[in-house]
């Protein structure tokens, strides 16, 4: 056998993406499901408009959401903690700037149990005065701990810069809002965008009719929001480098990038290709250069984020304080190249290839499926959307990637942020 | 868990496990080989020997950039005990992966630059996770605060950065050679894969790397501990954080799967008892967690937390052994079905994705017992009362405690 003869690569096959599953159709409240009948677990995520920029005053959705299982008029937050433990379930507080989620993970035998929980921290959640007293100091703790991270004083600059410092996707949280959230306000923001009123449900895994007809009768209770939140207005800062001192920092960590307009842009996806060439993946450029040629660092990456309104694209590593220079260098090298250099057809091939698998990866498996499909909810595309995805990755040239690159990559576009000791 | 398992005559153990509602094939290679198999004046070899791993091999030059143009994705990790490479393909193109497996199972391509490479990328992780995070050190001061005499008494990344600068290729040479031998590894197969193809596949691609003699250093067990230890550091963090490390058996011990369940009942989730009595009504903590290392031989019960501002570690302390001792005169058959379902919850979660359960397999063959990735949750369920409670009482002894207070400067 001839061990430096390749066995044959073969392309991948094109796919349907499974669609979109609406159980309750002219429902108020939509419940959609990813059904996999060798699955033996649930998933189900409850997701109101009750995200960062629904809020009237700062850190009272992030409060609203993790304080909503601390108790309501009939239990405490520990017996509620105790029953959904006692069914072997666990739940996950989300939130994020545009929404926020309950997330119930649980075997389908606990089902009903634990949807008997679920409706009273949905219609009855009352904010105990100690839990948001525990809540505030333990919150003011992990901020404190944050704020001698690099990664998180960088992060958080960067958004304020990149989205603008008064927005929901920009605004940094500091000490004194913590301080200053109410139990009245939290308890406002929970009765107008939690209480009974979740926006849809997706579950997946186990989804029997059973299952389906549990949660329509859940459901049925509930009312659909009626919450209108105006459009996100973001600005760049024309602030090109900041740098945030950090006494006791033996590295420093970089994150330099832009403003995008996010998924709905046409481009965004071709954006989505080129950012894997330049650091979306172990063999991408950024990594082959920096970490692997020269050995600056033990990580660095490139991505493009996507909220509702607007989006971020970004380069972040760590490295050695006084090596700064020599890795901001280097990036801007990578990025030149891109604007100036069609991408080579065989690394074009390699880039296509993986990005195809990975893919078929991400719609592996029930969960995988039901968290593609929340972004289909979330922008209101459809099924298609994916179907045409294959398509661009399939089609796209070196040299549409070289004009993209010339569109959103610009080296004057970018801002920089430097966190660590100088 | 559907699985059937082979050896081939250079000893590789295969493990097939199908899966035809996937669209992917996955492999995972683990070579019975951590860093409890270093020598103590050369730590972080085989972590580092992760990293060279990806450096070409002798037919290949750049294993990502075939694995990438064949749609795969990979990775590895290191811990006290395994070495562990999980590759994932569409299905379709299983092969290729087999081919890049096999060709750094029969030999690397050893050089200069690729090791000089890996080296800095290795000393840049060890300061971007150890050094440059608060708190990152505390294990580097905790293990060998716990362990006098068995390697787990340093971590996997090292001692020191000094260790991975000494490396030099004779000494990597002779790692590869000892520790990766078809004869210590364990390959699992699976996927949308019928076993037929996967066997011949894997004979094909690993038949005939030969067997080589596997040289593991001898280590010493460590000895039952019979006082209390402390250690008392100071460094520029925001909060003062407190650690406390019990030791507890081994994977395959008796008594393992009581402290996983007793360390679940004291702080795993809200309605756990340190949670709920030190985090919620006595406020002293603003974090507190209870876990387990999870070690193939004797591990650690871990009670860690950070302290609310104004309380010391000597508070948190004596709090949390008032609590342990009060748990374990308390303890209520409650209890125990309440982590007994969370236990079953997590188990069935983790089976869902293919991957992890060609992870499972391949660790419970290393275990000695392939039939436990699928009889797991029977264990569990098992365990009676009593059995927890003795277990505890044997566990949770200041005299068998290495505590750490982590100040604030």
């Amino acid at each position: 056998m001839n061990r430096s003869i390749a066995p044959e690569v073969f392309p991948i096959q094109k796919f349907a993406y499974p669609g979109l599953d609406l159980v309750n159709p002219g429902a108020e409240i939509p419940v959609y499901r990813v059904h996999d009948e060798n699955s033996a677990v649930l998933k189900l995520e409850f997701v109101f408009k009750a995200g960062t920029r629904h809020h009237t005053s700062p850190f009272e959705a992030q409060t609203a959401n993790a304080l909503i299982s601390e108790g309501t008029s009939k239990s405490t937050g520990a017996q509620i903690a105790a029953r959904l433990d006692e069914y072997g379930s666990y739940i996950q507080h989300k939130i994020t700037a545009d929404d926020a989620s309950l997330i119930l993970y649980c075997l389908p035998k606990f089902l009903p149990a634990c949807l008997e929980v679920l409706a009273g921290l949905l219609s009855d959640a009352i904010y105990p005065d100690n839990e948001l007293v525990i809540f505030k100091a333990n919150s003011l703790q992990r901020l404190r701990v944050n704020e001698s991270r690099n990664g998180y004083l960088t992060r958080r600059a960067f958004n304020a810069l990149v989205y603008g410092n008064t927005n929901a996707y920009g605004a940094p949280v500091y000490q004194a809002d913590i301080e200053n959230i109410s139990r009245e306000t939290v308890l406002g923001f929970y009765q107008k965008h939690y209480a009974k009123k979740p926006a849809y449900v997706l579950v997946s895994g186990m989804v029997n009719e059973q299952v389906a007809a549990d949660l329509q009768v859940l459901i049925a209770q509930f009312n659909k929001p009626v919450i209108e939140s105006a459009p996100v207005a973001c600005q760049q800062s024309l602030d090109a480098y900041t740098h945030i001192q950090n006494q006791h920092a033996v590295q420093s960590t970089i994150r330099t990038g832009r403003l995008i307009p996010g998924r709905k842009d046409p481009d965004f996806r071709k954006l989505q290709v080129l950012n894997l060439i330049l650091g979306g993946y172990f063999g991408s450029r950024l990594m082959s250069s920096i970490r692997e040629e020269k050995g600056l660092t033990y990580g660095i990456y490139s991505m493009v984020d996507s909220n509702l309104d607007a989006g971020a694209f970004y380069i972040e590593t760590d490295l050695n304080n006084e090596l700064v220079d020599e890795g901001l260098n280097a990036i801007r090298i990578e990025i030149q190249k891109l604007l100036d250099e069609p991408v080579g057809i065989n690394e074009l091939k390699i880039a296509k290839n993986y990005y195809l698998g990975s893919f078929l990866r991400s719609l592996d498996g029930p969960f995988s499926i039901a968290d593609r499909a929340k972004i289909l909810i979330d922008f209101g595309l459809d099924s298609s959307y994916y179907e045409m995805f294959l398509e661009i990755i399939q089609d796209i040239t070196a040299l549409e990637l070289q004009q993209i690159a010339q569109r959103w990559l610009q080296p004057n576009d970018l801002i920089t942020v430097v966190t660590g000791k100088k | 868990m559907l699985y059937t398992k082979h050896t081939l005559t250079n000893g590789l153990t295969v493990v097939h496990h199908p899966d035809f509602n996937s669209r992917l094939g996955v492999i995972n290679i683990l070579y019975r080989v951590g860093s409890k198999d270093e020598n103590p004046d050369q730590t972080g070899l085989a972590h580092l020997f992760e990293h060279l791993m990806f450096g070409g091999s002798v037919h290949i030059p750049d294993y990502d950039k075939v694995l990438q143009e064949a749609g795969g994705d990979n990775n590895a990790f290191t811990s006290n005990d395994i070495t562990n490479y999980y590759l994932t393909l569409p299905y379709n193109n299983i092969e290729t992966g087999l081919w890049l497996e096999a060709d750094r199972m029969l030999s690397l391509d050893f050089n200069q630059r690729s090791l000089d490479v890996q080296r800095h990328v290795v000393i840049e992780e060890f300061k971007e996770r150890y050094l440059n995070q608060p708190y990152g050190d505390a294990w580097l001061k905790l293990l060998p605060l716990a362990y006098r005499t068995h390697p787990y008494s340093w971590p996997t990344i090292g001692k020191e950065i000094g260790h991975i600068e000494r490396v030099d290729l004779d000494v990597v040479k002779a790692f590869f050679s000892s520790f990766y031998a078809p004869n210590n590894a364990i390959l699992v197969i699976g996927g949308n894969i019928e076993e037929n193809r996967a066997l011949d596949l894997v004979n094909r691609w690993f038949g005939d790397i030969p067997a080589r003699k596997v040289i593991r250093p001898d280590y010493q067990k460590e000895p039952e501990q019979v006082a209390p230890r402390r250690l008392d550091i100071s460094a520029p963090v925001p909060l003062d954080m407190l650690m406390k490390a019990y030791h507890m058996p081994a994977r395959m011990e008796q008594g393992y799967y009581e402290a996983d369940l007793l360390s679940d009942i004291l702080g795993g989730g809200k309605s756990s008892r340190l949670y709920q009595a030190l985090v919620k009504e006595k406020n002293l903590f603003s974090e507190l967690d209870c876990y387990i290392t999870g070690d193939v031989e004797p591990g650690l019960l871990m009670v860690e937390g950070k302290l609310l501002k104004g309380i010391t570690p000597e508070q948190g302390d004596e709090a949390i052994q008032a609590l342990l001792r009060q748990a374990l005169s308390e303890l209520q058959e409650r209890e125990l079905q309440k982590v007994k379902n969370k236990t079953e919850t997590t188990l069935l979660f983790n089976d869902v994705s293919v991957l992890n359960r060609a992870m499972k397999l391949a660790y419970c063959e290393m275990l000695g017992d392939i039939g436990l990735a699928g009889t797991e949750h029977a264990r569990y369920q098992a365990i009676e009362l009593e059995n927890v409670k003795s277990a505890g009482e044997k566990i949770l002894r200041e005299s068998n405690c290495s505590t750490l207070y982590y100040r604030a400067q």
